[in-house]
């Protein structure tokens, strides 16, 4: 890499050596160049935020005139014109959030703990473990990468069709929870490394065991970085539409139970645009689940500046 | 009065019970004839339980019955509470996760009978509903609810001799590794299953004529002919087209966008654009589908080429470039800002100017970072399921030109293979259910390779 | 001695509580909210007769299948669930294939589908009971701004075979043609297919004209008729049931796509709604086919723009 590196510099130090007049010659063309190019990538961040304020605008600007209470708690009539509102939608998904972290959350966080707090000496202990733990670390990078759809495939075939849970939420919710696994292992992680040591060897110092430190003193001390993974699986679970296509059905009556099919809200917004072609309710919904995610990211902004807060000095 | 159980003798103080039997006694007694009470208090409240029990002489049978499991059970519970640290966990642990079961109850039947009716309730209605349930939930949580919290401020809970904590801390330690086992398991299960249900079709259509074979008509079987056809050339060929024009239109922008947020733009700039990307991440695919529906769609049936639907592989690409804009972008800026200053330095003191330091040192020294990205950002568009399907039109041919005019390729529609599972997998059976886990398994290891390439760029860098 | 006391007490609630939460916990709260949903949901707001609510039925009941037969099971649902407060009738869509394979494996109680279930279907479920609801003719329709007034059969067939490229060839407008159809698993195609596509060549074989490749696909009625509304130049077929201002039809031989057409028998595309049950169907299923068999049902079939049984 270096050798690239000094190559180009080698080639750049000859303007100097010519004579000055090459070199402001060269240097006038330098500066168009630079010119163009530096308004190319100005016109490439224009693009991205034109791109963000037209798609969310457009949305908004549609979704609003169908918006109101009781859009928001009617639910959806069926019909071919998809009339209705969209109140169950926003309770499955409220449902099917709930289910998801309240399976994946103590496996991912669970793991994440063992992965930090025991690995190294557990793998020095045996081999077997050892080999164990590596798997495991690249099982989480290969999940991380899987398509959504494949989860979908999975589920459909592991919960909706072996177990027979057909489309339920427990299918659903347990597809979902794979595919936010490694999302909540990997800012787990990151979150326990972050917790500092002194504070892990003052509470062993204390009499403390490993179980009580962990429990007491460095989870708590983590908390907002896995909160944090916490509202950004929510994030994407309620984004995603493709894993629970496949294995939530598409009944939008509100489930009775965990084993009733329901309509989270993005798949509502594809089953409107799609099936019904009823756009104005497709874009109310839109909005609203943009409304959601633009929470959460607030809420996930908030969490990391306080997090760094923290590390930086102000604990 | 709180005994204070630190020391070692207190530990020893519930033994001296043992030694006053009769107290012992008739504390149990009362308890037993306390919940036998409270008991058929709540049993009452529940009508329907006595409707299944037909006749009194079968009533009087459960009420025996009844009596026993509770007073036995209460005896019990009582003497673990007292006497052992790990029975106190469990029962509260119990009684927790029945409160939740009630509450979940509780929670569902409140949604619907808000949600589930027709119209939108009015304001009285609505209290009306959340009144009942609040008062029920007080009837029946609240008092076991405060005794327990009073009970665990004031007795002293966790304060197990050693020896319990040296177990508890020798066992956690497996049941954690067991959840970090999950991981794996899950990503074993899939390849088992996705694999095992993609057999069939391996054995029955061939390998052959699933990669190369260009007809893709599931339901042709006739008399004639028992198996359909299912070629998967075609939905490959789209999703090769759709990506490499979401990598056409987008790796510019993004690389654009990374250089502008990691060296030209000044930091109130950088305030703004950053955050749009990162709202960019954040749109959900059905959102783009829907605008890509909605607006692009129209626009881009005003070109004037024959066959043209608006649907197709341009509307396509366009929508995916958008979406990995934020995936390249983030990681390119972080591999261009870990190129080392003293590279930049050099180079302007050389008397380059900053796009020349930018495009000749800065570029090349990130270079297995930006291939990185792009190669992420490919990855992410191959396997994009619900914005495509929108907007691409999922026709079951070969994307080709019509009278040579290549416009026409662009603009015709198709199918990709992550398309191909969604708009099919509800209906499929036997055979055609068991291409569809093909076609799974073919996306699977196509992205596992393109990840496990970007990967081992990024690891290269790190060493650097 | 206060600690003793409340160990007493808690203990004791917690023993009756979980005791009372595994009864049934649900029946207590299910009924005051049941009585006020009651209150809540509103009057049947289809103008159908008065329908005879049965002996306390309750239960869920889930159909899925064909999208044509949806907004019918959809409608008749919501009066059935009025007559009868405590049932849950849930309609899914997916296409006829989806109703075979639903009632099959029973994910569904009843399947729905849009035409004659097949001969291997049949072999492959010999316990299948069928139930036809209504009957349904397939309309060819064309984009409002083609001007096209009648095609043969052999003329349709040509166009979603491929053969014909323009609709200039038959009588209409200088404009290429686009084809729309429903996608594989649609009862809707398959009628179609069977009952255009197919035909007997010179020595008298059954041959079957697949449609064309490039053919647009849509999965539901409704995407198929805003396609062919909103997308110039093109053809498609569609159940008359969700024919509507947006879309043309076309004569087929000089008749008009009309319900009476249909019923003197002179229209050459309908067929069957039909509604599966493997096996005998369950008492709450048995009530609503019969109720939608019934003059209720068949008025409400009438009204979404099928044709009665009878």
């Amino acid at each position: 890499m270096s050798q690239t590196g000094s190559s180009s510099i080698t080639t750049l130090s000859n303007p100097l050596v010519s004579n000055s007049q090459t070199a402001t010659h060269n240097l006038a063309r330098r500066k168009t160049a630079q010119t163009l190019a530096f308004m190319l990538i100005w016109l490439s961040g224009l693009i991205a935020i034109a791109a963000v304020v037209w798609i969310i605008g457009y949305v908004m600007i549609q979704g609003a005139s169908i918006v109101d209470l009781e859009f928001l708690t009617t639910r959806p009539q069926g019909g071919m014109d998809g009339e209705g509102g969209m109140s169950t939608t926003i309770v499955t998904t409220l449902y099917l959030v709930s289910l998801t972290i309240a399976i994946a959350a103590p496996l991912g966080i669970g793991a994440a703990v063992y992965l930090v707090e025991y690995a190294t000496e557990a793998s020095r202990e045996s081999i077997f473990i050892a080999r164990l733990i590596s798997l495991s670390r690249s099982g989480v990078e290969i999940l991380a990468g899987v398509p959504s759809i494949i989860f979908g495939l999975f589920g459909f075939a592991l919960f909706v069709s072996a177990m027979k849970l057909k489309f339920s939420l427990l299918s659903a919710g347990l597809s979902g929870a794979c595919l936010i696994l490694p999302v909540i292992i990997r800012t787990s992680e990151e979150a326990l490394l972050s917790v500092p040591r002194s504070l892990r060897e003052g509470s062993l110092a204390l009499g403390a065991t490993r179980w009580q430190t962990i429990w007491g003193v460095v989870l708590p001390a983590a908390l907002p970085g896995i909160i944090t993974g916490i509202v950004l699986s929510i994030g994407r679970i309620i984004a995603e539409t493709a894993v629970f296509w496949v294995t939530l059905g598409g009944s939008y009556r509100l489930p009775k139970n965990l084993l009733s099919s329901g309509r989270t809200m993005a798949l509502h917004v594809y089953m409107l645009a799609s099936e019904t072609r009823a756009f104005e309710r497709a874009m109310g919904t839109a909005a609203v689940l943009i409304i959601v995610i633009i929470i959460l990211n607030l809420v996930i902004n908030y969490l990391s500046r306080r997090l760094t807060a923290r590390a930086t000095g102000q604990r | 009065m709180r005994e204070n159980k630190n020391t070692p003798s207190q530990l020893y103080t519930d033994a001296k019970e043992v030694d006053r039997p009769f107290l012992l006694i008739i504390n149990n007694l009362l308890i037993t004839v306390g919940s036998i009470g409270l008991g058929g208090y709540w049993l009452f409240q529940n009508q329907t339980f006595w409707q299944k029990i037909p006749s009194t002489a079968d009533q009087f049978q459960a009420w025996l019955l009844f009596i026993l499991i509770v007073g036995l059970g209460s005896t019990l519970l009582v003497g673990l509470w007292k006497y052992k640290n790990w029975a106190r966990t469990g029962i509260s642990f119990i009684f927790l996760i029945g409160l939740v079961y009630f509450l979940t109850n509780e929670f569902f039947t409140v949604a619907t009978a808000i949600f589930a009716g027709n119209k939108a309730l009015k304001i009285k209605e609505l209290g009306s509903i959340i009144f009942t349930s609040l008062v029920h939930i007080t009837t029946t949580c609240s008092i076991p609810l405060l005794l327990l919290i009073g009970l665990l401020k004031f007795a002293a809970f966790f304060n197990e001799a050693p020896a319990q904590r040296r177990f508890i801390d020798r066992t956690v330690r497996y049941f954690l590794l067991a959840t970090a086992l999950s991981a794996v398991l899950i990503v074993f299960l899939i390849i088992i299953f996705t694999i095992s249900e993609a057999m069939p079709a391996i054995e029955k259509i061939g390998l052959e004529n699933m990669l190369l074979g260009t007809i893709w008509r599931p339901g042709s079987a006739t008399e004639t002919q028992t198996l359909g056809q299912f070629g998967l050339l075609p939905m490959i060929v789209g999703s090769i087209y759709a990506t490499l024009g979401a990598t056409l239109l987008g790796v510019p922008l993004s690389i654009g966008a990374a250089i502008l947020l990691a060296e030209v733009a000044p930091k109130p700039v950088r305030e703004v654009v950053r955050p749009a990307v990162e709202l960019l991440a954040g749109i959900p695919s059905v959102v783009y589908g829907l605008f890509g529906m909605v607006v692009l769609a129209p626009l881009v049936r005003n070109f004037e080429v024959p066959q043209n639907t608006g649907f197709g592989i341009l509307t396509a690409s366009i929508v995916l470039a958008v979406m990995i804009i934020p995936t390249i972008t983030n990681i390119a800026e972080d591999a261009i800002r870990a190129v080392p200053h003293n590279y930049k330095e050099g180079s302007l003191a050389l008397g380059a100017t900053h796009w020349q330091t930018i495009y000749q040192v800065i570029l090349p020294s990130a270079r297995s970072g930006l291939m990185a990205a792009i190669i992420l950002g490919i990855g992410r568009a191959l396997g994009e399921t619900m914005a495509v399907i929108m907007v691409i039109g999922n026709s079951i041919a070969m994307p080709a030109p019509l009278d040579n005019n290549l416009l026409t390729l662009v603009l015709s529609a198709a199918r990709t293979l992550t398309g191909n599972i969604a708009v099919e997998i509800n209906y499929a059976s036997g055979v055609h259910r068991s291409a569809l886990f093909f076609t799974g398994v073919l996306l699977f290891i196509m992205i596992m390779s393109i990840n496990s390439i970007a990967r081992s760029l990024m690891r290269e860098r790190s060493t650097q | 001695m206060v600690r003793k006391l409340s160990v007493l007490v808690a203990v004791l609630v917690s023993v009756v509580m979980i005791l009372s939460a595994c009864a049934p916990a649900a029946p207590a709260p299910e009924a005051p909210a049941a009585e006020v949903s009651a209150e809540v949901a509103p009057a049947a707001e289809a103008p159908t007769t008065v329908v005879p609510p049965a002996e306390a039925l309750s239960g869920t009941l889930t159909l899925a299948g064909s999208t044509t037969v949806q907004p019918l099971a959809e409608k008749a649902g919501e009066a059935f669930m009025d007559a009868n407060p405590d049932v849950t009738i849930e309609v899914q869509g997916g296409g006829s294939s989806v109703g075979i394979t639903a009632a099959a494996d029973g994910t569904a109680d009843i399947g729905n589908i849009s035409r004659e279930v097949k001969k291997e279907e049949l072999e492959a479920n010999p316990e299948f009971q069928v139930f036809t609801v209504a009957k349904d003719g397939i309309a060819i329709v064309v984009n409002p701004k083609i001007k096209l007034d009648n095609l043969t059969k052999e003329q349709v067939r040509d166009i979603f075979s491929g053969k014909i490229t323009n609709f200039k060839e038959v009588g209409g407008p200088d404009a290429p043609i686009t084809v729309a159809s429903r996608e594989e698993g649609s009862g809707t195609r398959s009628a179609f297919q069977e009952l255009v596509m197919q035909y007997k060549d010179a020595s008298g074989n059954k041959v079957e004209d697949e449609i064309v490749a490039t053919a647009i696909l849509q999965s539901s009625n409704g995407a198929l008729r805003t396609t062919v509304a909103e997308t110039p130049n093109t053809i498609a077929y569609l159940s008359f049931g969700y024919l509507d201002d947006s879309v043309v039809t076309v004569n087929i031989e000089g008749i008009e796509a009309n319900v009476e057409n249909v019923l003197n028998g002179t229209y050459p595309i309908s067929r069957p709604l039909n509604m599966i049950t493997n096996g005998d169907p369950s008492p709450l299923a048995k009530a609503f086919i019969d109720f939608l068999l019934s003059d209720a049902g068949q008025a409400i079939a009438v009204e979404e723009g099928f044709i009665t049984v009878k």
